[in-house]
């Protein structure tokens, strides 16, 4: 009797044992599972914060620096007075039309897809993917009032970039001697 | 009694030997998650460090890039503005067969070329090299080469501009231009 005793407080115990390496065991894959799904949030969002983010170039700054001095092939006042493509943006800012009867719009967009071409010759199998250009005029903060698009285009497709430069330029715009805006033009370029 | 003492001292010493397990079991445990929690950290640690390498060589080709745009600036090449070189000045140096070229030993670039807008998607071999017969309808200036074994060249775009004359007026033309420095690669001995 005694032994059928000892035997069944063995097995009591024996069970309580069990129960508590069960219960040690779900504890470590609880552990496990919160530190790799840890793991795994810090990796994604640091990935995806260094594929979004645009890095400063001095290329491409160069490249947006050296545009400005480009001379183009439109003439507002006479002839040979050929606009430089920084003169040209704020030609088609003011809506003006070259000597030849040409929009000065479509002259800057046509330049610029050419000088941005040629530059950085964009391809599916080139290490530039795509580009992204955007010219606007911002008014002093102190007016409140929206950014006017003088010039947006993109060429090529801006999907996985392994890295994004960019690059930019103000324009300072004077009238009656106080700056009443200025015109920025930014550059961003895809590179695979 | 006897028999139950006995019972006892064993439970006693299977109890002690259990405990002795669960202490092994939970310093096991511990030795896995310290050795988890090491390994995610080194995971971190190098994928930082990777970071920074490549930031490094980025900033270190940035300065580079940087350094060409000052070379470009200097007097000997600017037109007048910054960022700007003058393609009269550039055809001035490029170095004529009969002549010694003071200029390799003036810098300390192992090669100075300019290409032009029309030669930029043509490999060197396609470009056509400027002298004072084809000028200015050519790709490449070469102000000198050296072509040593390891060069290591840097480019910054830069706007090329030269006087052109239009109905008697005489007006600037610029156009967009690659400025090329070379430099030879130290190999550790």
């Amino acid at each position: 009797m005694e032994n059928k005793k000892s035997k069944k407080i063995k097995r009591k115990s024996l069970n309580k044992f069990n129960k508590k390496a069960q219960h040690e065991i779900i504890g470590f894959v609880i552990i496990v599972v919160i530190v790799i799904v840890a793991g795994l949030f810090f990796l994604s969002f640091s990935l995806r914060r260094n594929k979004t983010s645009i890095q400063s170039s001095a290329e491409i700054s160069n490249l947006i620096e050296a545009s400005m001095y480009y001379t183009t092939e439109c003439a507002i006042d006479y002839l040979p007075k050929y606009d430089n493509f920084q003169d040209l943006i704020k030609s088609c800012y003011n809506q003006e039309i070259c000597l030849d009867g040409q929009d000065s719009c479509v002259i800057l967009n046509r330049t610029l897809e050419r000088i941005l071409d040629q530059s950085l010759n964009i391809g599916p199998d080139s290490k530039n993917k795509a580009y992204i250009t955007n010219i606007f005029y911002k008014y002093p903060e102190e007016q409140n009032i929206p950014n006017e698009e003088i010039s947006y285009f993109e060429k090529g497709e801006f999907k996985n970039c392994s890295l994004v430069l960019g690059g930019d330029y103000m324009i300072y715009i004077i009238s009656n001697g106080i700056n009443s805006g200025n015109i920025y033009f930014e550059l961003e370029v895809c590179s695979g | 009694m006897k028999k139950l003492k006995l019972n006892n001292k064993i439970n006693r010493k299977s109890l002690n030997k259990k405990a002795q397990i669960k202490i092994q079991e939970m310093s096991f445990v511990l030795i896995a998650v310290a050795l988890f929690f090491i390994l995610v950290g080194l995971f971190i640690v190098s994928i930082v460090q990777s970071n920074l390498y490549r930031k490094a060589s980025d900033f270190a080709q940035e300065k580079a890039i940087a350094s060409v745009k000052n070379f470009a600036y200097s007097p000997e090449f600017n037109y007048n503005e910054q960022n700007c070189i003058d393609a009269d000045k550039l055809i001035g140096f490029v170095k004529k067969e009969s002549q010694d070229h003071n200029y390799e030993k003036f810098w300390d670039f192992t090669s100075i070329k300019v290409i032009k807008e029309s030669g930029f998607n043509k490999s060197e071999g396609e470009m056509i090299e400027c002298n004072a017969g084809n000028y200015p309808d050519c790709d490449i200036f070469i102000l000198y080469d050296k072509t040593p074994l390891n060069e290591v060249s840097v480019s910054s775009y830069i706007a090329l501009c030269k006087k052109e004359k239009e109905n008697s007026y005489i007006y600037e033309k610029c156009g967009l231009a690659k400025f090329v420095i070379g430099s030879e690669r130290k190999i550790p001995e």
